[in-house]
């Protein structure tokens, strides 16, 4: 199998991993991104986002990426669209396997952002692709003039709602509590659509289908009486949010109970020397895009001085930097 | 013998772009069926009973959504 050498390896394509991509390139580090299969992350299946500063009229998600991306390769990052399949970080230099190669990185900036929640339901699983569905863009022609349900009451789940009000006959939102996650702007905007509805508090039972080929129906538990009913549903949207794609990482760094990896308050450092964490498979609090771009930004620059102190190529620039840090904190107790 | 592959996709779908770009990266020829441009498509994949973009036929195998790896192994079987 082949093997190739980086000073710096960044795993994982979302605004995280491409921002830290753009600073480690400037910086010359050379990085080499794997963004995966799933590069973009789940911007790809946003609609517009209309928080990211800079873009007065809102930006689609795709575009944003894109752009990014493009940017990205403007300062040389060598750009890999596989998945890692394993990795060791108990060696060093640490080790990630892909197919038909092995990969050894100096130093390793974990981006991997977040995937999609699911119910957990068998009935889920089984219908997914024939009803069940995770992405307005990608399948929502298939329910044009149907009635659908979206399971989940944030941002994303009120988004998806407008999509598909464009080409269903009607929309409900089926939100497990009376208050939405979703800012009260977004929920405005969904119920301003004459076909959009909103069912709560009810949670999905599950998913009723026919043949294991086509949905039919939800079966929903009103939460304040405990009663239970079939609504019937062509189609079923799930958007009840996301989890740290973390699993790859887990057995090696620091996380706690629901997957996301410890990091050294004020910077990116995880449990293991060499390797930092950017975006959402760290960030339980914020989640958005600007601050998965900004976490990418300090992971760049907390390898960068990490490289610079293990005597690498960096070292010079890492001391001049070191240098200049000790004389502001120098002045700022003089000052004091 | 390398199994025919063809790609469902939609206008503006991403996960079908990756699907596209795996298969370019891994070599393998396949026949992409759009549709958003041919309403058609569409009602062959409700025929099996599909509703999503991407699904990718491998031989005779559907595999609706973007399951990357799924199809790797169906490719490799």
């Amino acid at each position: 199998m082949n093997v190739e050498r980086h000073r710096l390896v960044i795993v994982g394509g979302g605004p995280a991993g491409y921002t830290a991509a753009l600073y480690a390139a400037r910086a010359n580090l050379n990085p080499l991104c794997i963004e995966g299969y799933s590069a973009g992350g789940v911007l790809m299946t946003t609609g517009v986002v209309e928080n990211y500063p800079g873009f007065a009229d809102g930006v689609s998600g795709p575009d944003l990426m894109s752009a990014l991306r493009q940017q990205v390769e403007r300062f040389g990052t060598v750009l890999l669209a596989k998945d890692v399949k394993e990795i060791d970080l108990d060696t060093w230099p640490f080790r990630l396997t892909l197919a038909g190669l092995v990969i050894e990185a100096d130093a390793v900036i974990v981006s991997t952002g977040a995937t999609a929640k699911r119910l957990g339901l068998p009935s889920e699983d089984a219908l997914e692709g024939y009803g069940v569905a995770y992405c307005v863009a990608c399948d929502g022609a298939f329910f044009e003039g149907k009635r659908v349900a979206v399971v989940g009451g944030g941002d994303s789940a009120m988004d998806q709602a407008m999509a598909l009000a464009k080409i269903a006959r009607e929309v409900v939102v089926v939100h497990r509590r009376e208050d939405f996650r979703a800012t009260e702007i977004m929920v405005e905007y969904a119920r301003a659509h004459e076909n959009v509805s909103f069912l709560r508090p009810y949670t999905v039972q599950d998913i009723v289908g026919q043949d294991e080929r086509r949905v039919t129906g939800l079966r929903l538990r009103q939460e304040r009486t405990g009663s239970e009913h079939v609504e019937p549903f062509d189609g079923v949207f799930v958007s009840i949010g996301h989890h740290p794609a973390t699993e790859l990482f887990q057995p090696f760094l620091d996380h706690d109970d629901k997957g996301y990896l410890w990091v050294a308050p004020g910077s990116t450092m995880t449990s293991v020397d060499g390797v930092f964490a950017a975006g959402d498979v760290h960030d339980h609090v914020y989640r958005q895009v600007v601050t998965a771009a900004g976490s990418g930004c300090m992971a760049a620059l907390d390898a960068e001085r990490w490289l610079g102190r293990r005597g690498g190529w960096t070292a010079g620039k890492a001391a001049a930097a070191d240098s200049i840090l000790a004389r502001g904190r120098q002045g700022a107790v003089a000052r004091a | 013998m390398r199994k025919p592959i063809v790609l469902y996709s939609a206008t503006g779908c991403p996960l079908c772009a990756r699907y596209r770009a795996l298969f370019d990266e891994e070599g393998h020829p396949f026949e992409e069926r759009n549709t958003t441009e041919e309403p058609t498509y569409r009602e062959e994949l409700a025929g099996l009973g599909i509703m999503a973009t991407p699904a990718v036929l491998v031989g005779d195998r559907a595999v609706p959504g973007y399951r990357p790896n799924t199809v790797i192994e169906l490719l490799a079987s």
